[in-house]
């Protein structure tokens, strides 16, 4: 009997044991011969459509001097061919900070050398403020705005999307916080953590502040705006004493009402310019719906609530608190398309490496690669957008260096610059995201895939190893082309000839590989 | 002192003991690694869940000590041989309200939430995992293990079957040594 019952515990054992064994030896149908570090793709299984690439210009931009060397070089570094090519700029609407100087002190750590570090311009002219007049009122006057205050960040905004080669093909409107004039601490951040600071009777004001700088940049500079997103990371504490930026908390109901109060200014807007600009929500901090303080599926239930939700199809989210995280994303994307179908698209609108000690190496490059791949394979994003485009801080949250408010500032890219740059440079709007990965693939490996309207293949293949990887290539195209960003290439053409049956890939690098038939 | 403590187990002790701890052990790896969270959007990362829920207002580090220590002492529990069977008792109670946590992680994370909240994350698809409910059934069976092991009293080093009068002076303590239980078989042999 007791000898039984250790036979009949060790079987027990060895059933579990081989059943574990069976499940690791399935074969991917893409690789029947299981094959290692196997390119598999399926170009008939498509995802989602790419909407571009782009960066903000939050901060550094109002420090551009209008028609400087910096400006044309930063221009065309970022917006044009012969940069990477990105295709979305995004403005930053200020809340005013600068007018009382709010953060130059707080968050100033070693590593910021710029003095007014994170402070906004305001076209609003605070001295017009008339205290017998409602907040609307007043921010309803255009009398009270002048856009020259954010000349720089204006004026450079029109240089990217009119300069000769310009790649950019939509412009997005932001805001961390309404004017300080409009929140209860009467400042760009709350007077303690997780503050609502707009109240309600300030929704309407607010409304009209923003559509002035719609109007300004449309009508004024005559530039087409796609979209206006007038919360930023609603989730997130933005208040108290070390408060490090502008930002606003608002609860997921009033984020909701408040969206349903912009959507009608914004359709007011619309028929009376002939123009189809966007509501942009939510800019959500995060996804991590399992997170005490995400609730990132919270925000959304709230605004399904109101009709305007009807004509809502994407989302914009950002790629902090678990950027490699593929459980994460898989979370959130489950349970939206649980309640709402296949109905709201992904934006991936900020991310940057919030790690201080600038990393211009490709350690954080290939950091971003791996947060790329993940939003764009397990999140499906449809656009891409990094965080500040140029910094000039000890810190990783530019993808090129540039001393801000010089004029003939050098522009130096980091790796983040060109590996944005093996996505961007290669990938339109249209194109599509299709079924392919690594097969069998060594550690570190791993690749995005997408399909051009002309029918090549663009895969971005990451070797994030410590040594070369020898990727067997499909079968079935005639040429291939490879650039390399590793550390000791930019983006750099190194090869263009006959596909073969095999790549090497670089330890260390990202690498877009080009077949055509 | 110690020999009374870490007496010898008999061999089924010695096995139930181990497969208990093993069930055990590897219920808890199972509920605390990364993979037991929401893998293709199936269940919850129930573990960091519980902790905020039962955690809010605390300010000692429950995480650590519930989620790591208490499993630990029952997997330990199991395994060493101690004289005390209640151990084996307590442990297997621990294991036991381990499982039944696991299998409720779903509504203790809801709980926090108003009545549409909750509904709307019930209608998202939130659940528990596969392997936490692995887990929660492997916790079950080590639970069910270390109850054995306690109530274990047979001895395999003993050769001669107890007579009838001899049953009140046999070792029901599953620690008993074949020895003294042999020598005591020869003096009650001795005395009739």
């Amino acid at each position: 009997m007791k000898k039984k019952c250790v036979l009949a515990i060790c079987i027990a054992f060895l059933l579990c044991f081989l059943a574990g064994a069976f499940a690791a030896c399935k074969t991917n149908p893409l690789n029947p011969d299981a094959l290692d570090n196997y390119l598999a793709i399926d170009p008939d299984k498509e995802y989602q459509s790419v909407t571009g690439f782009g960066a903000s210009a939050a901060w550094w931009a109002q420090t551009v001097p209008v028609g400087s060397q910096s400006a044309t070089d930063l221009a065309e570094s970022l917006y044009s061919e012969a940069g990477i090519a990105l295709s979305i700029y995004r403005y930053n609407i200020g809340g005013g900070s600068w007018d009382y100087n709010a953060y130059n002190e707080h968050g100033a750590g070693d590593f910021v050398v710029f003095p007014e570090y994170r402070n906004t311009q305001s076209a609003f002219i605070a001295d017009n403020y008339d205290e017998s007049l409602s907040a609307a009122e007043n921010f309803a006057d255009p009398d009270n705005y002048d856009f020259s205050k954010d000349e720089n960040a204006l004026e450079f905004m029109k240089l990217c999307a009119t300069q000769e080669g310009s790649t950019v093909e939509r412009i997005i409107l932001f805001a961390n916080s309404p004017h300080y004039l409009l929140t209860v601490s009467g400042k760009t951040n709350g007077d303690y953590a997780y503050q609502s600071n707009l109240p309600a009777e300030n929704y309407d004001a607010y409304c009209e502040y923003l559509i002035k700088y719609l109007d300004y940049v449309v009508n004024g500079l005559g530039l087409g705006v796609e979209a206006v997103s007038a919360i930023n990371e609603p989730q997130h504490s933005w208040g108290g004493e070390d408060a490090p930026q502008e930002g606003c908390h608002y609860e997921p109901k009033e984020l909701a009402a408040f969206y349903d109060k912009f959507y009608g200014y914004l359709k007011e807007f619309n028929a009376a310019n002939g123009t189809n600009v966007k509501m942009d929500v939510f800019e959500s901090g995060n996804y991590d719906v399992y997170k005490s303080k995400g609730r990132v599926m919270e925000y959304i239930y709230e605004m399904s609530k109101y009709d305007y939700f009807d004509e809502i199809d994407t989302i914009s989210v950002h790629s902090y608190g678990s950027p490699t995280s593929v459980e994460a994303r898989e979370s959130f994307i489950y349970m939206l398309r649980n309640l709402y179908g296949d109905k709201i698209n992904i934006e991936m609108s900020e991310i940057c490496d919030m790690t201080a000690g600038l990393d211009a190496g490709m350690d954080s490059a290939l950091w971003l690669s791996e947060v790329m791949n993940k939003d764009f394979v397990d999140l499906g994003a449809r656009a891409w957008c990094w965080w500040m485009a140029a910094s000039c801080d000890d810190y990783n949250d530019g993808i090129v260096t540039w001393m801000w408010g010089t004029e003939d500032g050098k522009v130096t890219p980091t790796k983040r610059y060109w590996v944005m740059g093996n996505y961007s440079k290669f990938l339109d709007t249209g194109d599509v995201r299709i079924e392919g990965s690594i097969d069998k693939a060594s550690k570190g490996v791993f690749a995005t895939v997408f399909k051009k309207a002309d029918g090549r293949i663009v895969a971005v293949l990451t070797n994030a190893g410590d040594s070369a990887a020898t990727i067997t290539l499909p079968s079935g195209y005639a040429s291939l082309q490879a650039w390399e960003t590793s550390a000791d290439k930019d983006l750099e053409n190194v090869y263009d000839g006959v596909c073969g049956r095999t790549y090497v890939a670089a330890a260390g690098s990202v690498t877009t590989l080009v077949f055509s038939k | 002192m110690l020999k009374k403590v870490f007496e010898k187990p008999t061999l089924l002790q010695l096995v139930l003991g181990i497969a208990a701890a093993c069930f055990s052990l590897v219920a808890f790896g199972l509920f605390f690694a990364d993979a037991v969270g929401d893998k293709g959007g199936d269940g919850l990362p129930a573990f960091k869940i519980a902790f905020d829920v039962m955690t809010d207002g605390l300010h000692f580090n429950a995480r650590v000590f519930i989620a790591y220590l208490i499993p630990l002492l029952c997997a330990a529990a199991t395994i060493l041989p101690f004289k005390e069977k209640k151990v084996y008792y307590a442990a297997s109670f621990l294991l036991l309200a381990a499982g039944i946590v696991i299998f409720c992680i779903k509504e203790i994370y809801l709980t926090k939430y108003e009545s549409d909240i909750a509904d709307m994350y019930r209608k998202a698809g939130v659940s528990i995992a596969v392997p936490a409910i692995i887990a929660g059934v492997f916790s079950l069976i080590a639970s069910a293990l270390s109850l054995l092991r306690g109530m274990a009293g047979v001895k395999f080093a003993v050769k001669d079957k107890p007579t009838e009068g001899d049953a009140a002076s046999v070792n029901d303590d599953a620690h008993g040594s074949a020895e003294e239980c042999g020598a005591a078989a020869e003096e009650k042999e001795e005395e009739r």
